[in-house]
């Protein structure tokens, strides 16, 4: 049978435990707690299969327990050892100041107390938290401006599955740690490399190349694109699938719909568009597909579809269209595009 | 008489002599002590006996893996645990002797005193 090597109740007793021993050296309270870690685990165990009593029934009070392993392993029944002078020296001093004496009479409150103690019961929530926030971050560094699920590329699902990976590895983490906690000097490092971590982060602008922007930076339009990395242009195709050139794209007003970021080549740069004018010489943003400055309209990656005919009549054509993007009633064998 | 304060003497030479029969982890110990008779001893006495006396360096001590739950920290006696072992034996021996001669002499007046 495999059973739960943690419970909240042996979580509580354990905290309360580690927090008599407080005043040790971190070496001694740490080989002490994988003791009483695993005895714990023994007594819960017991307590299962006899289906009844609790560890306090059957160990007494964790804080007389912390006293009696405390002396009989002959640690000091209290003050601290020499090499943690300093420490004591620092937390005297802070506990004499008006910050120390108001924290002091706090944690005399009962409320406050309460508090302390309930603390404890929130550590899984702060684990799956902890492991949701691992990948939301992540995503932010890989470009995506996520919502409440975090995102890699267009589609949920990556990001879906690694937040329940992260959620678990997470749990199993604090599980383990809270059994087996590591050296005082591994959190110190673990706690500083994390915090370096985020200010990097912020200082760079969530992630490198400012990627960020690019793929957030929506059509001002109701225009969709669900294709990776041409967000930044639109092709328009007749019913035989041909590609259309100089397409002016409007909404239902009458307003033009136009792209506002810029194109970007493989490298991240801006590519400059060739920019169109109307009869009235003014500038028109909303032609497409955009052309660059060196005059080659872009083909697009992909082909589409070719319409079955509908039987709908169209409207006339629009002037300045070639006639081989004219409609046409039904498939043409002859696909070959016609830039201009 | 409060057997616990009694124990707390001869506690070191319970646990060496329980280790002596076989490896242990601490709840074992507890429990083969318990099963020996000595039943008032306390759980976190046993732990923190046994972590004494493998930072005094009398025990060795590997890790099991177990099944139903979290490792378990097996300890045993090293050339070191045997001799403390053996000496505190003798002291031990030594001492009863004496404590039960003195017993006797003391009830042997009782009955002497009753007659």
């Amino acid at each position: 049978m495999t059973a739960p090597t943690t419970t909240p109740e042996i979580d509580h007793y354990l905290a309360a435990v580690r927090s008599a021993l407080a005043d040790l050296s971190a070496e001694d309270r740490d080989d002490l707690m994988e003791d009483v870690a695993s005895h714990l685990a023994e007594i819960a165990a017991e307590l299962r299969a006899e289906n009844t009593g609790s560890l306090e029934t059957r160990l007494g009070k964790p804080a007389d327990y912390a006293a009696e392993l405390r002396s009989s392993a002959g640690l000091p029944v209290s003050g601290p050892q020499a090499r943690q002078a300093w420490r004591t020296g620092l937390s005297a001093a802070v506990a004499s100041s008006p910050l120390g004496r108001g924290l002091a009479a706090a944690s005399d409150n009962r409320q406050v107390a309460a508090l302390r103690a309930f603390l404890p019961e929130l550590r899984p929530g702060w684990w799956v938290f902890r492991g949701y926030l691992a990948v939301w971050l992540l995503s932010l560094f890989f470009g995506n401006l996520p919502g409440v699920i975090p995102t890699f590329g267009h589609n949920a699902l990556p990001g879906v599955l690694f937040t329940a990976a992260a959620i678990w590895a997470s749990v199993r983490l604090g599980r383990h740690w809270l059994a087996h906690p590591p050296r005082r000097g591994w959190l110190v490092l673990g706690t500083g490399c994390a915090v370096l971590a985020v200010l990097l982060f912020v200082v760079t602008g969530f992630g490198p190349g400012r990627s960020g922007d690019r793929s957030y930076t929506s059509y001002t339009g109701p225009a969709q694109n669900g294709t990776d990395g041409l967000e930044s242009n639109i092709y328009a195709f007749d019913s035989d699938g041909k590609p259309l050139t100089g397409v002016q794209l409007f909404d239902q007003d009458g307003q033009p719909i136009e792209l506002t970021q810029p194109v970007l080549d493989a490298n991240g740069n801006e590519v400059p568009m060739i920019s169109r004018f109307n009869t009235a010489g003014i500038p028109v943003n909303n032609v497409f597909p955009r052309v660059p400055a060196n005059g080659v309209v872009p083909v697009a990656p992909f082909a589409p579809p070719r319409l079955a005919p509908s039987g709908i009549a169209s409207p006339s054509p629009a002037p300045g269209q070639s006639a081989a993007a004219s409609p046409s009633p039904g498939p043409k064998p002859s696909t070959q595009p016609s830039p201009r | 008489m409060d057997t616990t304060q009694l124990l707390k003497g001869v506690l070191d030479l319970a646990v060496l002599a329980v280790l002596a029969d076989e490896d242990g982890y601490g709840y074992d110990v507890v429990r083969r002590l318990r099963a020996a008779g000595i039943e008032e001893v306390g759980d976190a006495s046993v732990y923190g006996t046994l972590r004494r006396l493998f930072t005094a360096g009398n025990l060795s001590s590997y890790v099991v893996p177990s099944e139903e739950g979290p490792h378990r920290k097996y300890y045993g006696l090293n050339a070191a645990g045997r001799a403390a072992l053996a000496t505190q034996s003798k002291s031990w021996t030594g001492f009863a002797q004496t404590m039960d001669s003195l017993l006797h002499l003391d009830i042997h007046i009782n009955e002497e005193s009753a007659m």
